[in-house]
């Protein structure tokens, strides 16, 4: 499988960021708008159409209306990219905000041009850099040149005489243009071939599109279309709602969480993650004496907030003892085990819930209207997972609709937000260089059996310490 | 002006064959030509390979299975034969009734036995496929499976006779098929007017009167070094801390974060392992990758067990798994894969429940719902399509095109009612599920980059996308606009957690590390 390496003749799929960053290059070098290009001086020479770091860094901050160290950072992807290179420093691609000399890279070496770089080009390129170093060339570029000299041996007279051609027309020009080349060729070739140990710009991770329907051009064929019209008659048909509403419906949900959000409002006692303090964590856990008022309001929001929440649950069966119909809390959590269970079990929970909540004169029938419980009974024939589907959202919207509302006006549930503390803020710390000790917690793997295994934020020093690594 | 002469022509004619082709410099005699590719290579005197001999080839057996393309979204009832058969060797799982053709799978071989009606591949096929009903776990799907006759196989004899008579009777469709195109375009038009129909208001109309984000400041609380390599994936236990991770080099780790420390750690038999997720009840992991496969890993601190030893493989794809999750227990996973599909699977006896057919292209990301009653969840792809299943069924139920690239991440807004997308066209965009269109679409310029791994705070209000130019931006998912910008990986950042009661979220990065920012 092809991880990134060059890919013989292939364009750049995968790259849409290279057009944009071309379209940002164009832009720069705009007569009116661009960048002002002017004569830079490097030593002695002088070199025409050049600019500084600083007009770079300059010319962003004016353009996207950004912060200077965000242009910075893009500048510098660009210079990456190899679309600008410097001239003072040419061995490292880095922008640097100061009056060091840039210059726009040729097109001719943009990193989208259709072909990536071969090894003909890059064997030229080092057999140049050799006859005119005389042997003296780095580390890693002695290595390739030996590995190229090796690999296409059969066309080394070609190379060595393009090498050779190159240099002596290189010869003729002036100073400042034989300087530019150079440092044209040497940004292509960073981009290109990184040295080892420098991460490289071009890799992409494993290549996509490997599904087999994009190769092949008969995907358009009569079945693609009868689906795209099936869809589109189906789609028609549906119920859409007006966006006022549904993005009404954000706005409400953004007021009721956001004092919830930890991130927008803080949390009381603090953020464990800024002040190495886990009481947020002790007074949040599943199973606490007295939950937080945050934590009882949330269960007021909706009735999935209860229901997930387990101490909310517990308080929820609770209530519906009180009211003689616990029975059907169990029963969705007993429809609930089967939706997620094993496969192999499926018929032992479906009798199970039967023998329980559906069977006559069971004891502890569910109320479920006839027409329902009559298709459920038939279901139950031929077990299935998605067989109590029907009966579940049944007893779901009767506790949603009828016994939910009723527990929010209950005396249960005003006790609860009475008797619901508010953790003080912690104190700022006098000391706030002195960072308090991180204990760990005991992993939810430890707890057995798996099924009831819930993580307590407590300050045990029981945790693992780190364990040595296994071979698959 | 010197610029001129070095900015040789990058298109154009050839000076050896003239013909319109990219050029490149080659001296000759010391002079400046410009020779396509093609010409230098004979120069050379290599030549490059015939392609065209292999697509031919998978032309044929396209044409042959009378489908276009085993991306094809079969009739609910097919799905599961077809996976199958497809994603299973034979000989495993009991209730196949069917087995592959002898020499092993041929990519993109899928239509075992459930040819589409026009083709008629005998009464019994397309009988069957109706026969098979809504859902495929139902036990009418069951017993229509071993109605099908098992000659109904493929094998190599029945191959000549039946491709001939593909190939005559594709030439008949050509007719219908511009009607079909024309009739598509025709429908896709009259929806896109309905759902315009109903938008009356734009999101950022609607938040003028929320009240402006004030200053917002974020910074790494923890950075976790130990990978060797690019970190690819990571997800959040339940506990609010521990996090596991995966990496290039096939390393998966599990962290307690909040004290950095490592707490398991496994090497996968493949690289890239570019999905992982942590078990409801956080005594598991599962993670895949370049393996095609899914594994769940039991979590064991007794020093005597090897953790690979109680290794269980549970999804199979036939191409790299790009995502997994495991749905409200630690027994069923959702798996995404780059052969286009997505699957669920009973993670015990590693059986097929339902497989989603309909991208038309790799699958990179999924994201379940949130809702307690609802069943669905959405998917992105290379085909630049969001799409929204019921995993009941295997149906497509939505689905949204309107990105320019590759969706590399999409999940839920807290609410169920919308979702978020990042994707390779550097814009990250909001769908509402009940208006049935996009939203709103959070871009900026001077973002070029494209979004690898996005996220929602707790409240929805913000949403924190990950780039592929090292930065992490976070966004007022309300009023659309950017509220900050993060900095501090040195590589492309791969993935982002929000954790699970919104104090903190985790980034990893290709520069091998992860960072925790609250």
């Amino acid at each position: 499988m092809t991880v990134g390496g060059p890919r013989g003749g292939h364009p750049r799929l995968q790259m849409p960021c290279l057009s944009k960053m071309e379209r940002m290059i164009v832009s720069m070098q705009d007569p009116d708008m661009g960048i002002k290009m002017r004569n830079q001086r490097l030593l002695i020479t002088v070199i025409p159409h050049a600019m500084t770091g600083n007009d770079i860094v300059e010319w962003l901050i004016q353009k996207y209306g950004i912060s200077e160290e965000e242009s910075l950072h893009l500048g510098n992807l660009i210079v990456k990219h190899g679309y600008i290179y410097p001239l003072k420093d040419p061995r490292s691609l880095t922008l640097r905000a100061d009056e060091s000399p840039y210059r726009f890279q040729t097109p001719y070496f943009w990193t989208s041009t259709k072909w990536p770089a071969t090894e003909l080009d890059y064997a030229i390129y080092l057999a140049k850099k050799n006859i005119r170093k005389q042997g003296d060339l780095i580390e890693h570029e002695k290595d390739n040149y030996n590995l190229l000299h090796k690999r296409i041996n059969h066309t080394w007279d070609f190379v060595v005489m393009q090498a050779r051609e190159q240099l002596r027309a290189a010869k003729q020009r002036r100073k400042g243009d034989r300087i530019v080349i150079d440092c044209q060729e040497q940004a292509y070739w960073l981009v290109n071939r990184p040295p080892p140990g420098a991460p490289s710009v071009l890799e992409q991770g494993p290549e996509r599109r490997n599904c087999h329907t994009s190769r092949v051009q008969l995907a358009k064929n009569m079945d693609y279309y009868k689906r795209e019209i099936e869809y589109c008659r189906k789609a028609m048909a549906r119920t859409r709602v007006k966006s006022s509403i549904c993005l009404e419906g954000y706005i409400k949900f953004n007021e009721q969480y956001v004092p919830h959000d930890p991130i927008m409002s803080g949390c009381l006692p603090s953020n464990p993650w800024i002040t190495d303090d886990t009481t947020y964590w002790a007074m949040n856990a599943p199973t606490v004496m007295t939950p937080t008022k945050l934590r009882v309001e949330r269960w007021g929001f909706d009735f999935s907030e209860l229901l997930t929440d387990p101490l909310g649950r517990a308080q929820l069966l609770e209530f519906l003892k009180k009211e003689f119909s616990a029975e059907n809390l169990s029963f969705w959590e007993a429809c609930e085990e089967l939706r997620y269970g094993e496969q192999s079990r499926i018929a032992e929970i479906v009798d199970s819930i039967y023998q329980q909540f559906l069977a006559p004169g069971a004891t502890r029938w569910v109320n479920i209207d006839s027409k329902t419980m009559e298709r459920t009974l038939e279901g139950i024939k031929t077990p299935h997972r998605y067989v109590m589907d029907d009966a579940q959202m049944h007893i779901y919207m009767l506790m949603k609709k009828d016994s939910y509302p009723r527990f929010l006006k209950s005396e249960l549930y005003r006790n609860l937000l009475a008797e619901a503390v508010i953790p003080p803020e912690t104190k700022k710390r006098v000391f706030p260089f002195m960072r308090k000790q991180r204990h760990s917690s005991p992993s939810p793997a430890l707890l057995l059996p798996a099924g009831d295994a819930e993580a307590k934020g407590e300050d045990k020093s029981r945790g693992p310490t780190a364990v040595p690594e296994e071979e698959s | 002006m010197c610029d001129q002469t070095f900015l040789a022509v990058v298109f154009g004619p050839c000076d050896k064959c003239s013909k319109e082709k990219p050029l490149r410099a080659v001296y000759i005699k010391s002079e400046q030509l410009s020779y396509c590719s093609l010409c230098v290579e004979m120069g050379l005197q290599t030549s490059g390979p015939n392609k065209f001999g292999h697509l031919a080839e998978t032309a044929f057996w396209h044409a042959f299975l009378g489908r276009g393309s085993p991306g094809a979204a079969p009739r609910a009832g097919d799905a599961q034969q077809l996976a199958l058969t497809c994603c299973r060797p034979a000989g495993a799982g009991g209730q196949a009734g069917l087995s592959l053709p002898p020499g092993g799978a041929v990519p993109g071989l899928r239509a075992l036995g459930s040819a589409g009606p026009q083709q008629g591949r005998g009464g019994a096929g397309s009988r069957v496929a109706e026969a098979a009903g809504a859902s495929a776990a139902s036990p009418r799907a069951r017993r229509a499976k071993e109605l099908l006759p098992p000659s109904l196989s493929l094998s190599p004899v029945s191959l000549p006779a039946s491709l001939a008579k593909m190939a005559t009777e594709g030439l008949h469709e050509n007719e219908t098929l511009a009607s079909l195109k024309t009739e598509a375009e025709s429908l896709k038009g009259k929806l896109e007017e309905e759902r315009a129909k109903l938008h009356d208001v734009e999101l950022h109309q609607v938040a003028e009167r929320v009240e402006a984000l004030g200053q917002f400041v974020m910074k790494t609380r923890r950075t976790l070094k130990g990978h060797g390599n690019k970190v690819l994936c990571m997800d959040w236990c339940k506990d609010k801390r521990r996090i596991v991770s995966s990496s290039q080099d096939g390393k998966v780790i599990v962290w307690d974060s909040f004290t950095t420390n490592k707490e398991h750690a496994v090497t996968m038999p493949c690289t890239w392992v570019m999905a992982c997720a942590y078990a409801p009840s956080g005594c598991a992991i599962a993670c895949g990758g370049l393996d095609n496969k899914c594994s769940v890993y039991p979590l064991t601190f007794d020093k005597n067990e090897n953790m690979a030893a109680k290794k269980k493989s549970v999804a199979m794809h036939t191409n790299y798994l790009s995502a997994c999750s495991f749905t409200n227990s630690d027994m069923q996973i959702l798996t995404a894969s780059g052969d286009g599909t997505c699957a669920l699977w009973d993670v015990e006896s590693g059986q097929l429940l339902q497989s989603f057919h309909g991208h038309g292209a790799d699958v990179l990301c999924l994201d379940l719902a949130p809702s307690e009653t609802g069943n669905t969840f959405v998917s992105g792809g290379c085909d630049k399509k969001a799409m929204v299943w019921d995993m009941r069924s295997g149906q497509c139920i939505q689905s949204f095109e309107t990105h320019d690239s590759d969706i590399n991440s999409v999940r839920y807004y807290p609410s169920g009612d919308a979702f978020a997308s990042g994707s390779d066209d550097a814009t990250c965009r909001l769908y509402d599920l009940r208006a049935d269109r996009e939203v709103a679409i959070y871009s900026k310029e001077s973002i070029i980059f494209g979004a690898s791994s996005v996220d929602f705070s707790l409240s929805g209000r913000l949403l924190f996308a990950g780039y592929n130019d090292y930065t992490i931006n976070v966004w007022d998912v309300l009023k659309g606009s950017r509220v900050s910008i993060l900095f501090g990986h040195e590589n492309r950042v791969s993935t982002l957690r929000v954790s699970p009661d919104g104090t903190a979220f985790c980034s990893g990065s290709w520069d091998h590390t992860l960072r925790i920012w609250a």
